[in-house]
């Protein structure tokens, strides 16, 4: 099969954008990433459009950018680890010879002037209905209330520390600093993170993830094309994914381990790497907790070790393993699983200044979504993959 | 309570009510005000259902169980299997067509957390599993939270709205 890469990189304005609807901060983001690649629109032959909470784009964006004659045309969805699965798809279509250079997008409009961010994903009411409302009565009116629980679990099982959390909220906001892109950049402190109120205990406002309006989008082709355009390729070596299909009852491992533990190996076995061989680490950070889980389902420390692992200080610059260089959605952007695969790109091309990584000849990312129930792995490298 | 057994892989309907993957609150720097771990005791009017609850036809029986006291849950009956309220089918056997039974009411602590709003008032929130097996979102009412703690239901019967459990410790 055909090598691939990713030529491309378009992001657009983050953060607290307003005025463009999602659909045209999605067109913003494919016309940019084609101009980085130093290719025309009318040189894409499919387009991967991600799902959005708020009124994203479909496949109808393929005719607000103008775009004829696709060889492939779709809308995925896998939440937070949509990204990974568009890029691994385009991947394999282009492996395949179904089609040739695709641009992959997100975009998300979910911040509101005049309102709180955190009422973006909030449910309020005067009243409540059936059994599902009752659970939003009793105080479940956010996704924050389950990863709350989620991280409490793991607290139980393995003594896990809100201050090894903070840990990785310091270390993500160090890299922040070095970031143009990123929306927070003021270095914290532990203390900072402790101090910080309660969002739903365990959990601290600083270790939950910003909310951004925006659109990113990377253009992926095959290596060998990815050679003769504008930027270094940044070459796919492997991906995977895993849903575990947990149950919430008896026997569960909710909040001990996640789809990580299947989609890592395979990504790393289809890469021909193990973690030894990793250089940094871009992992889906929607909460604090998110990292420390995904590091361990990886294999970056055993299970349960994720927290002395994080207080280490391996994580942050000058760590033994960094991770979330760019600030994450913790401290960066929050564009769902493209956040943590655009400063994968940024990374293996050098472009990172000062806060580019000592080695980057192999980069993880991770994408990860619902309640940990879905998680996709990619494996890319400014290295050409040596074939089998 | 078991851990990581491999359990039923099948996909049955998901309790969330979100699904992006993430979250989230605003995001102020520069906020000091450190909240104190909370137990129920103090938890003052936010401790009941913020808004009434009213039925909506899918689960009269949880709710006509709740009203005396009377904790009644999906099962599913070729399979003996029993569920969370919100369920809509069986994985095990596939059909959609679960009876209403009436479980025991004690179950175990699983997890906790305490949400707070924006006002100050907070609220302890649990994921308890029943004797029966399955998992439940639900308030929890006890001052020393901890993974395995008895717990057995005690039914809130609101002036408005329908009645509905919570859990409390079970040897208090």
């Amino acid at each position: 099969m055909t090598g691939t890469a990713i030529a491309g990189l378009g992001t657009t304005e983050l953060g607290k954008v307003y005025g463009r609807s999602p659909r045209r901060l999605a067109a913003d983001a494919v016309r940019a990433a084609a101009d980085d690649a130093g290719l025309a629109l009318s040189d894409l032959d499919g387009l991967i459009v991600s799902h959005g909470l708020s009124g994203s784009p479909g496949i109808d964006l393929a005719g607000v950018l103008g775009l004829r004659d696709l060889r492939l045309l779709t809308q995925m969805n896998s939440y937070g680890a949509t990204a990974i699965g568009m890029v691994s798809h385009a991947a394999a279509m282009i492996g395949s010879g179904a089609a040739s250079a695709v641009a992959c997008v997100f975009a998300d409009a979910p911040l509101r002037p005049e309102r709180s961010s955190g009422s973006a994903y909030h449910r309020e009411a005067a009243e409540w209905h059936g059994v599902g409302g009752l659970q939003a009565a009793l105080g479940f009116r956010s996704v924050n209330a389950f990863y709350a629980l989620a991280a409490r679990r793991h607290m139980e099982r393995y003594g896990t520390t809100s201050e090894q959390l903070g840990a990785i909220a310091v270390a993500t906001r160090a890299w922040a600093v070095g970031n143009p892109l990123a929306q927070m950049r003021e270095p914290i402190s532990l203390r900072d993170h402790q101090e910080s109120r309660w969002v739903v205990e365990p959990l601290h406002l600083l270790d939950c993830c910003l909310v951004s309006n925006g659109g990113v989008a990377v253009i992926v082709t095959s290596a060998e094309r990815a050679r003769d355009l504008a930027q270094p390729p940044v070459h796919v070596w492997g991906w995977g994914q895993g849903h575990p299909g947990r149950r919430m009852e008896r026997g569960s491992d909710f909040g001990l381990a996640t789809g990580a533990a299947l989609s890592g190996p395979a990504a790393m076995k289809m890469a021909g790497i193990t973690t030894a061989d990793v250089d940094s680490c871009q992992i889906y950070d929607c909460y604090t907790f998110t990292v420390l889980v995904t590091l361990e389902d990886y294999g970056f420390c055993a299970k349960g070790e994720g927290g002395p692992f994080a207080a280490s200080g391996a994580l942050g610059p000058g760590g033994t393993l960094p991770v979330n260089t760019g600030g994450g959605q913790l401290s960066g952007y929050y564009m769902w699983g493209m956040t943590p695969l655009s400063e994968a790109v940024i990374q293996a091309r050098g472009h990172g200044g000062e806060r580019q990584a000592p080695r980057n000849d192999v980069i993880l990312v991770s994408g990860n979504g619902g309640i940990l129930d879905h998680h996709a792995t990619l494996v890319v490298s400014p290295h050409a993959k040596e074939g089998p | 309570m078991t851990e990581r057994s491999e359990g039923i892989k099948k996909h049955g309907p998901v309790v969330t009510p979100s699904d992006e993957g993430g979250p989230m609150t605003e995001r102020s720097e520069g906020i000091k005000k450190h909240a104190p771990v909370v137990t129920p005791s103090d938890t003052g009017g936010f401790m009941t259902a913020a808004g009434p609850i009213r039925r909506d036809g899918r689960g009269d029986p949880f709710f006509d169980g709740a009203a005396e006291d009377r904790l009644v849950v999906p099962r599913c009956a070729s399979c003996e299997r029993w569920f969370a309220p919100d369920a809509t089918g069986c994985p095990g056997c596939g059909t959609d067509d679960l009876t209403w039974a009436e479980a025991t009411g004690e179950a175990m602590l699983v997890s906790w957390a305490v949400t707070h709003s924006r006002t100050g008032e907070t609220a302890p929130l649990a994921l308890v599993e029943l004797a029966e097996g399955p998992w439940m979102y639900t308030r929890l009412e006890t001052d020393s939270p901890r993974a395995g703690l008895p717990l057995r239901a005690r039914f809130v019967h609101p002036d408005e709205g329908e009645s509905y459990p919570v859990f409390e410790e079970r040897d208090r």
